[in-house]
């Protein structure tokens, strides 16, 4: 037993010495393996030479379930092509733990530029260390974090302005058609950055057009489906004329679909029981309704415009540029009854609609 | 000379019995020294011993559950909830304007965390003589529910930032890398002995082959058990300890995703999942050939969904072997006892 203790053990070390000589010559043709001896030294080679052709960007993703994720994916890959980038991916499958351990390996293998869709903004804060430490450019994507120490870059989508655009896009068609409306604003948890961004921007568009919209009732929901359900319940008895219902997220349709099923209001535009419903997100399920006639606006991420923003900057911090803000804003897309034609099919949940 | 190559052949012979793993874990170290770019610099090198170093502290006390015939989910949950609470002292409690006390405090209590959750399972199995499946199971649902519950009592965010600095060093932060590499090195050392050095270890086995067998024999199979599951948990809080520290925060998602390779590691090293055969040594294997796999997949680009296939596949051949060599090892010991006889 202890002869196999032994064993392993050289064989761990003559394999580590080969390794280390034989590193050069395995690795020569890798662009980044030449600087391979430590992390630092990658990092110098990254911002003595200028070119970004055949660089490495190595992108940490959660998971790819979201179809969201597979749309960034997809147009980082294309904008990485055409750059002349090479992209790793991988995958955390909802694990920070791991997460952090992936960096830590696209660190190891010498990657130039780290693009990170964040599992948790707490978690990743030593994987931001990690690669300040080794001298590599990281970019968040999607989630930004916050903390002492930032990554060079974070592409977020513009919760505020997108929930002021869709509102107003919405007033504007209301006015052409003649119309004003008297509105329940669901409103999210306001422990939620994101929610509270999207609240603000309702708020604003709001007050700007209240020749169109009349708030009857604001129902705090929690991101709860339960609480939403029960408020808008409520609400809809209480103010039996309501004709509006302005949503934080897609995620809240079950509960407005069933309390307007409750009241008999559940019907289509032009219907004569009809509620209009302005949403968020451009999910599958936001969408869907969107094209099935139910709701007449939505604002959506851009889950394209994300990606080539992320990739766009991996290419900018490489040439040594640094960005004004640390954080950049995607200003996202309204979709509306009237544009779905046209603007849907560009929306990162349209593959997924029946 | 004669019977200098003998014993090399008897060697090997021990060895493919003993470990088969070890064999396939030096194929692939050699190639991946040689292939994969990058492997064998001194970053990766570090970044792989750190990152065997807390699933090796976790697995060591899954091998003896293993080792009896069990098995022990609520380890994921001992690792959460360890996590949490550790971090809520450093961050939240009023102690924690005095980071060195602490810390302390947060690391005791973290292992208490351990012990709770052992002893309980302990209980439920020696005492209650509940399965270990179900009665680990139903721990690990519980403390994980408590974890994310307690993290949201405390924070409004999905986990617990702000730790102190000095925290880390158990993280191996900066030049401190050795800290936990080291200290998962004495606790494999320390169950490695316990395993086969004291009476207790070489009762387990007893334990695990057969317990009625062992408690005619006179093993104390209650106290033998309640032991093994306390080990088990305190093995888990250690592990949780040095991964809150390496992922410096506290959070009820910690080690979420970690029982997959935690079993991975235990079965592909060589460890029979019916107890009785196996041991730390093996344990000690799989954890490297898990965490090189990772790594090396990593490094090489490859695709996520295709890493998961490969460690399925190995998963799969490795137990297939286990279970050839199981019972050729079970046939031997049978004649052995025979001859005796």
């Amino acid at each position: 037993m202890k002869k196999i203790g032994l064993i392993v053990l050289t064989v761990l070390l003559v394999l580590t010495l080969l390794g280390c000589g034989a590193q050069p010559a395995a690795g020569g043709q890798e662009t980044s393996a030449a600087a391979s001896e430590t992390e630092t030294l990658a990092a110098e080679e990254t911002s003595a030479a200028p070119q970004t052709g055949g660089a490495k960007i190595g992108v940490s993703f959660d998971s790819l379930v979201s179809p969201f994720w597979v749309a960034n994916l997809d147009a980082m890959e294309e904008a990485s092509q055409a750059a002349g980038m090479e992209l790793v991916t991988v995958m955390a499958e909802g694990d920070a733990t791991k997460q952090n351990q992936q960096i830590e390996n696209l660190i190891a293998q010498g990657v130039d530029a780290i693009v990170c869709g964040p599992k948790d903004s707490g978690a990743i804060v030593s994987s931001v260390k990690k690669c300040k430490d080794a001298g590599i450019p990281m970019i968040m994507d999607n989630r930004s974090v916050t903390g002492d120490v930032l990554p060079d870059v974070q592409v977020v989508a513009d919760n505020k302005t997108m929930a002021t655009d869709v509102l107003d896009t919405f007033a504007e068609i209301a006015r052409k058609e003649g119309k004003s409306y008297k509105a329940i604003l669901l409103i999210g948890s306001l422990s939620d950055e994101n929610a509270v961004l999207r609240k603000q921007g309702h708020d604003e568009a709001i007050a700007a057009n209240s020749d169109v919209y009349d708030i009857v009732a604001e129902v705090p929901t929690d991101w709860n489906l339960d609480t939403a359900l029960k408020g808008l319940q409520n609400a809809l008895q209480a103010n039996p004329d309501i004709d509006l219902i302005i949503s934080p997220s897609d995620y809240l349709w079950p509960p407005i679909r069933s309390s307007l099923e409750q009241t008999g209001r559940w019907a289509k535009i032009g219907e004569e029981n009809h509620v209009a419903v302005v949403s968020f997100d451009g999910d599958e399920v936001g969408m869907q309704y969107m094209k099935d006639g139910y709701s007449e606006a939505n604002a959506a991420q851009d889950a394209v415009l994300e990606g080539q923003m992320c990739i766009e900057w991996a290419q900018k911090l490489l040439n040594g540029e640094t960005p004004e803000e640390n954080i950049l804003y995607d200003p996202g897309k309204i979709i509306t009854f009237e544009n779905f034609e046209e603007v849907g099919p560009t929306i990162y949940s349209y593959g997924l609609l029946k | 000379m004669k019977s200098e190559t003998n014993g090399i052949r008897k060697g090997l012979q021990n060895i493919c019995r003993d470990a088969p793993i070890l064999p396939i874990l030096a194929v692939c170290l050699v190639i991946s020294c040689i292939f994969v770019p990058n492997f064998a610099s001194f970053y990766n090198i570090k970044v792989f011993f750190l990152q065997a170093s807390d699933l090796l502290v976790v697995c060591c006390g899954v091998t003896f559950v293993v080792l009896n015939g069990g098995i022990d989910f609520s380890v994921t949950s001992v690792l959460s909830l360890g996590s949490v609470i550790g971090a809520y002292i450093m961050v939240f409690s009023p102690i924690a304007s005095n980071p060195p006390m602490a810390i302390a405090v947060a690391i005791i209590a973290m292992l208490a965390v351990g012990a709770v959750v052992g002893l309980i399972n302990g209980f439920a199995v020696a005492v209650l003589k509940m399965p270990s499946f179900i009665a680990t199971l139903a721990t690990q649902l519980a403390f994980s529910g408590v974890a994310v519950l307690f993290c949201s009592l405390v924070t409004e965010k999905t986990s617990i930032t702000g730790l102190p600095d000095g925290f880390f060093i158990l993280g191996g932060e900066g030049g401190y890398f050795m800290v936990p590499i080291l200290i998962a090195v004495a606790a494999w050392t320390f169950c490695f002995w316990l395993l086969k050095y004291t009476r207790f270890g070489r009762s387990l086995y007893a334990v695990g082959v057969n317990p009625k067998t062992a408690y005619i024999s006179g093993i104390p199979v209650k106290k033998v058990i309640m032991l093994i599951m306390f080990i088990s948990g305190m093995m888990a809080a250690l592990a949780s300890v040095l991964s809150t520290a390496r992922n410096q925060v506290g959070m009820p998602s910690l080690g979420d995703k970690l029982f997959i390779s935690i079993m991975a590691a235990i079965i592909v090293g060589g460890t029979s999942t019916a107890g009785g055969f196996g041991g730390l040594k093996q344990t000690l294997l799989g954890v490297l050939f898990i965490t090189l796999i990772n790594n090396t997949m990593n490094l090489l680009g490859v695709d996520w969904y295709v890493i998961t296939v490969i460690q399925g596949i190995l998963i799969l051949v490795s137990t297939m072997m286990g279970m050839v060599n199981g019972i050729g090892k079970r046939k031997t010991k049978m004649m052995v006892l025979e001859a005796k006889k």
